[in-house]
């Protein structure tokens, strides 16, 4: 048996050699789904007052398209949105989003995305909306045919009281274009 | 699993190459090229096809060649291009390298079809799949589609009288292809994949051959000298060597989760193969080849039909079956023998040309054929003018894509020599814009 992954990787493949030409092949790919549904989407925090700590989940595997391998990597961007839902206390909320090759090392490489926001005082929720557009060196992550991601949320607790809540993840693309090769 | 795909694949990729047009206009003869594909000259197309022309007289006609030899320039455009060939080299480029396996360019393509500007988008979720193909998705076939036909690589006989005996072989080949409807929304129509749900194709493939005893009379039923009505008919009595077919149905059934990792697509492959190869009874079964011409001072028309009734049965033939057990023991491709010494038939497709020329007097010369195959009908007309030593020629055409081409060219004739070139345009499935072949060749008359 073969995984779903490498049959639409060929399929893909084929359909690139075939009806490409000389334009761009964009991959759209819906991280929060590979992460939605195993609870690695929400990230609960109690931070007593004035710590910083952080928060994350065991990275998850995203399939990529087998055979990007030898694409050239135009552009990637990865664009999310997510909830914080600060229960009590307050400080602020450093969001990370990590991607690897071995699940093992995801969060000892240098994060792709850090975004700030903050979270309370007290019960509030915010919206903390995200968007970077990776370098070269870190393109080459997302022409294998499989990588890991890891979403990390660091929680520095500047207020008094014991800071309770829960980072909650609603959306994480990422945008690939490749142009020409893709054999 | 992965072979069915990569067929299918295969397909797809196949379904779009560049190349396929320019079959269709392009002949060894740049004359021919320059004519839109059209044969003024009675050239060796009209007696294959037209068994009447045989017993046609010959016409004063300075310009039918004894022997025409192709000038290869093209040759020399594929070794400059060689490294797409290699799938070592950074610009390996397997459309390409299929592109001249399958359309060996013997001539120079002055002007290629420009490659389209297309983006393709796609979308991967852990549970959802699709791809926007853009103005490319019309290269997806919706109907089928497929190649190969009939084809008589030699002829050897002797006539007395209008009585030909005759050896010919025959080859035949049959290459079919359909996209299953679900495959075809997913690519064509852009529908997400969807999860437990088969993703197929249906293919079938025949390749035969053998040669065939063949007695025919061509003669004259009315009229005189260069003119009157020409009947001919040959009956061939097919003797098969081998033969070998095989019907498919494959793809892959979607699990749970698209793209879980874990979970995996089950393959799925019906196939049954019959074949009755060499050493085996011979294949066996008899057909005809009618034609008819009339030729009337500067006009003549012709109409000819091959291989009518053309069966041949194969006594001792085996059918095995191929398929994929997914059950947890086997998990594999099973084959098995289903029947064995039987008799199973097969049948080759009729061909028709219908053809008109008119020498106009001046040095001008015009025509028009009808060529009807396995694969679907050409149109080619075509007009040349001689002025001496020179020759214009122009033509136009309608492939098997049902798309117009075009040819145009000359030639300088010095003795018994010509040096032609022509020029052919071709098209491709994903662009509305032509490519010209330039075609040179040396005839000797």
């Amino acid at each position: 048996m073969r995984t779903m992954r490498l049959s639409f990787s060929v399929l893909a493949a084929a359909v690139l050699a075939t009806a490409c030409g000389e334009g761009h092949a964009i991959f759209n790919v819906d991280v929060y789904s590979f992460i939605q549904g195993t609870g690695g989407d929400t990230l609960a925090y109690i931070i007593p007052a004035g710590i910083n700590d952080s928060v994350q989940d065991p990275a998850r595997g995203v399939t990529m398209l087998k055979g990007l391998g030898n694409a050239v990597v135009d552009t990637v961007v990865l664009t999310g949105n997510a909830l914080i839902e600060n229960q009590t206390g307050g400080g602020n909320i450093t969001f990370k989003v990590f991607f690897g090759l071995d699940s093992n090392t995801v969060y000892t490489t240098t994060p792709l995305l850090i975004s700030n926001g903050t979270a309370g005082p007290g019960a509030v929720t915010d919206t903390l909306k995200f968007q970077a557009t990776l370098t070269s060196a870190q393109d080459s992550i997302f022409t294998q045919g499989k990588a890991f991601v890891g979403i990390q949320v660091g929680v520095a607790n500047t207020s008094g009281t014991t800071m309770q809540g829960r980072f909650q993840l609603h959306a994480l693309d990422l945008h690939i274009v490749t142009k020409e090769k893709i054999f | 699993m992965r072979p069915t795909l990569v067929g299918v694949c295969i397909v797809v990729a196949i379904a779009a190459l560049p190349g396929v047009a320019p079959a269709q206009l392009l002949s060894l003869d740049a004359r021919k090229v320059g004519l839109g594909g059209l044969d003024l000259h009675r050239g060796g197309a009209l007696s294959r096809y037209n068994a009447a022309y045989r017993a046609v007289p010959d016409r004063p006609d300075p310009w039918h060649a004894k022997l025409t030899i192709p000038i290869p320039l093209g040759i020399i455009q594929v070794l400059r291009d060689s490294t797409v060939l290699h799938p070592d080299s950074p610009y390996f480029n397997p459309l390409q390298a299929a592109n001249y396996l399958l359309n060996l360019p013997i001539f120079l393509e002055v002007k290629k079809v420009p490659a389209p500007t297309n983006d393709i988008a796609f979308g991967i979720g852990k549970d959802s799949f699709s791809i926007d193909l853009g103005k490319a998705k019309s290269s997806v076939p919706v109907d089928p589609f497929g190649f190969g036909g009939s084809s008589r690589p030699l002829d050897l006989g002797f006539g007395i009288k209008g009585v030909r005996a005759s050896v010919m072989l025959w080859i035949q080949d049959e290459v079919d292809f359909q996209l299953g409807p679900r495959l075809i929304g997913f690519l064509h129509d852009g529908q997400p994949a969807q999860t437990n749900t088969l993703y197929d194709a249906t293919g079938s493939a025949l390749a035969a051959g053998g040669f065939a005893p063949s007695l025919g009379w061509a003669g004259r039923i009315s009229g005189q000298d260069q003119n009157g009505v020409f009947v001919g008919v040959t009956g061939h009595y097919y003797l098969g060597l081998a033969y070998g077919q095989a019907t498919s149905d494959g793809g892959f059934i979607t699990g749970d989760t698209l793209f879980g990792g874990t979970n995996p697509v089950t393959p799925s492959l019906g196939m049954t193969t019959q074949y009755s190869k060499l050493g085996h009874k011979m294949g066996t079964g008899v057909g005809a080849d009618l034609g008819v011409v009339w030729v009337t001072g500067p006009l003549e028309a012709g109409f000819g039909i091959n291989d009518v009734g053309a069966k041949l049965t194969w006594a001792d033939t085996r059918i095995d079956t191929l398929y994929f057990d997914s059950s947890a023991a086997v998990n594999s491709t099973v084959s098995r023998n289903l029947q064995n010494h039987v008799q199973t038939t097969t049948k080759l497709p009729v061909t028709y040309l219908a053809n008109a020329m008119l020498d106009m007097g001046g040095g001008t010369m015009v025509g028009g054929e009808i060529l009807h195959g396995a694969r679907g009908t050409e149109v080619h007309m075509g007009v040349e003018q001689h002025f001496g030593p020179l020759a214009l020629r122009g033509g136009v055409a309608r492939d098997q894509q049902k798309k117009v081409q075009f040819g145009w060219g000359g030639g300088v004739r010095f003795l018994f020599l010509s040096l032609d070139v022509g020029f052919a345009t071709h098209s491709t499935p994903l662009s509305d814009q032509r490519g010209v072949t330039m075609a040179t060749s040396i005839s000797i008359y």
